[in-house]
């Protein structure tokens, strides 16, 4: 543990793009931009609890076309779940990187929000699946929270 | 009490009664979950023990000593020994969601991610405190 930003190196590619918001793992092996998003949420599931070894992942919505690969798409590995959602990482240095739902709509990059590298114009909105969270934690934030998706019964 | 990650594959068991959890919010913990803080239990070395799946994990280090275990299948965060203390480093995101734990510390909010507003309760540091006072929070008999 250390409060000593990590400092990745930049591509060529990186650098030529105009995209602001770059993101990507922990040892720099994967990196990518997203110049457009649209929500985000905390999922609490049991599934995301454990792909992310923590109290519930945050989840953001990348359109695919404002969504840009800089380098390392080929060292990212993928873990296929027996529902279908697929999840993703660095094959490196573990990261915890992305996650997709067949359920979900096409044309979406769900990112963890956690991975880009400096501020975003992103604030997540809801707490999502706490009916299957830890009985561990409790946010603090006041958003509201739903026992699955955002379309089942509000918890609080 | 027993962990497992996301595929089952890596799977331990950990003795003893360990209840206090403490979230780190710094950036490299936020890079190696993806989340906007980890979740952990300081486990003694001799409560710790592999299930299963130990030749499944795959490691990286910086050089500045931290460390990164995962599982090579699924890429869950898994168990890892805290440097060469007693302890063994447990993310509470593989127990139980059922598990009796509570968040007793949170460190390095100084340099948390701005969308992080959710910390609330247990003892909070803007920086990283010395391991010793980490060890005496997260031992100590709930109040």
């Amino acid at each position: 543990m250390s409060a000593t930003p990590q400092a990745a190196e930049p591509s060529d590619r990186e650098a030529a793009l105009a995209g602001p918001y770059r993101g990507g793992c922990l040892c720099g092996a994967v990196r990518f931009a997203a110049d457009a998003f649209g929500g985000a949420a905390h999922c609490h599931c049991s599934m995301c609890r454990r792909f992310h070894g923590a109290a519930f992942a945050t989840l953001v919505s990348v359109p695919e076309a404002a969504f840009h690969w800089l380098q390392g798409e080929a060292d990212v590995a993928a873990y296929t779940a027996p529902n279908g959602t697929t999840r993703r990482f660095c094959r490196h240095c573990g990261s915890s990187l992305f996650f997709h739902s067949p359920r979900a709509p096409a044309g979406v990059v769900e990112v963890a929000l956690a991975v880009f590298d400096g501020p975003v114009p992103v604030t997540p909105s809801a707490h999502i699946f706490v009916g299957s969270g830890a009985g561990w934690i409790t946010p603090g934030d006041g958003l509201p929270q739903y026992e699955a998706g955002r379309d089942s019964r509000r918890v609080t | 009490m027993q962990g497992e990650c996301l595929c089952g594959a890596v799977r331990f068991d950990i003795a003893g009664t360990y209840t206090r959890v403490i979230q780190c919010h710094c950036s490299l913990c936020r890079k190696q979950g993806g989340a906007l803080a980890n979740a952990a239990l300081f486990v003694r070395r001799e409560d710790f023990r592999w299930l299963a799946g130990e030749e499944k994990i795959s490691q990286w280090q910086r050089d500045s000593g931290f460390r990164s275990h995962f599982c090579a299948t699924c890429g869950s965060p898994v168990p890892n020994p805290l440097g060469t203390s007693a302890y063994v480093w447990v993310p509470t995101g593989l127990l139980p969601g059922t598990a009796p734990l509570s968040v007793a510390v949170h460190i390095c909010l100084g340099s948390k991610a701005a969308w992080d507003a959710t910390a609330a309760g247990g003892k909070q540091f803007q920086d990283m405190p010395s391991f010793a006072t980490l060890v005496s929070l997260l031992h100590a008999e709930p109040a």
